[in-house]
């Protein structure tokens, strides 16, 4: 059983769904209502990501707590601002492991701490974002006029993922606090900064809305960021499972799903 | 909760419609309107995300939810974009995003908020 990481540490878990098949025994360890918003996707592509994150943040949580993965029952925190089940995703006493879960394209992280965790990752949009810039923080805003077009797409999405991971954290969600508080400034720098890979690496932190903030490294094209709650100067971060070599890669001899 | 204490101002040029010409509408037009509506989103979903396929969904298709695995980024740029392209603030006018259950509601609701294109119907 992996321990839980301790205050100021975070875990940090990375799938390429291509790199999987999900089979039979994967999607047994799903509940019905994961199976229910599975089959609700219009597109397969769509729904093998859905299968294969949720197969993953099961085996992973499961691997911080003596239960199998599909016996873990997941539910969702009330916001903290408007009291919707919209909140954070949680297991129902805790145990004391907090997590959090995102995917883009064929890019999924899970993050685990013993603390409020939120993350996010985001696969560098087709089209121009640029139209984004009235939602930011005036301050986030301004480090964008000197860039080119394409350093502002860049800039946007740096924005966004650093946002939403501290929304994520908080529980608020991206419904409410969007640009409401700057998350681009120093010590992490405009643009962030490369966090190398490998276990235990410690990195500084901004301070931003409660929660201590970083970049993640992520794959070509993608940008993520991770925040943890309380005011850190550093983050201590152990990637489990790096990019070029996913978690755990279930069994090819099941057959694939749909 | 406090207020932001500013956005950032855009870095392009907003080309939201006027109410210029306005005028009573039919029912034929105004859903001649929408399908034309309809295919502009199915456009500015398809660019911002790089798929292709999402120039084939229904009206029926739910836009959020899980139904086209829209992700948050990809659910505010088409807000973004529809106020952008149509002059319509979704969020602003629909506090509930009744709007967003489907395509067709979306296109819908941004037809009746904007002045029917000469020629249309």
């Amino acid at each position: 059983m992996l321990p839980v990481p301790p205050a100021g540490c975070a875990d940090v878990w990375w799938l390429d769904i291509t790199s999987v098949a999900v089979g039979r025994g994967e999607l047994a360890e799903l509940s019905l209502e994961e199976h229910k918003r599975a089959a609700a996707f219009v597109f397969r592509a769509d729904r093998r990501r859905y299968t294969a994150a949720h197969v993953m943040l099961r085996r992973v949580v499961s691997g911080y707590l003596d239960i199998p993965p599909s016996s873990l029952a997941f539910r969702r925190e009330p916001c903290p601002r408007c009291g919707k089940p919209t909140g954070r995703p949680a297991l129902p006493f805790g145990y004391g492991v907090h997590f959090s879960l995102a995917h883009s394209g064929d890019a999924v992280v899970i993050a685990v701490a013993g603390q409020q965790v939120g993350v996010d990752v985001e696969q560098q949009p087709a089209g121009c974002v640029c139209s984004m810039s009235t939602d930011m923080d005036a301050d986030d805003a301004e480090w964008g006029r000197a860039l080119s077009e394409a350093g502002r797409h860049e800039l946007v999405i740096r924005w966004w993922v650093r946002a939403e991971a501290v929304l994520k954290c908080t529980g608020e969600g991206i419904g409410h606090g969007i640009g409401e508080f700057p998350v681009l400034g120093s010590p992490d720098g405009p643009v962030g900064r490369a966090v190398p890979g490998g276990p235990d690496q410690l990195v500084a932190a901004t301070s931003v809305h409660g929660c201590s903030l970083i970049s993640l490294p992520a794959p070509a094209g993608y940008q993520a960021a991770l925040a943890l709650a309380g005011d850190n100067s550093a983050i201590r971060l152990a990637v489990r499972a790096p990019w070029t070599s996913a978690a755990r890669r279930p069994s090819r001899s099941e057959p694939p799903v749909r | 909760m406090s207020e932001p204490k500013g956005r950032g101002a855009a870095w392009t040029e907003e080309r939201g419609t006027s109410d210029e010409g306005r005028r009573r509408l039919t029912a034929p037009r105004r859903r001649a309107e929408d399908t034309a509506i309809a295919d502009e989103l199915r456009h500015v979903l398809a660019g911002a995300t790089g798929r292709s396929e999402l120039l084939r969904i229904t009206l029926d298709t739910p836009l959020f939810g899980t139904a086209v695995a829209l992700d948050s980024l990809t659910g505010t740029l088409l807000l973004r974009e529809v106020r952008h392209r149509f002059g319509v603030d979704v969020a602003r006018e629909d506090l509930n995003l009744d709007a967003l259950a489907t395509l067709g509601t979306l296109a819908a609701f941004v037809s009746q908020r904007t002045p029917l294109t000469a020629g249309s119907g």
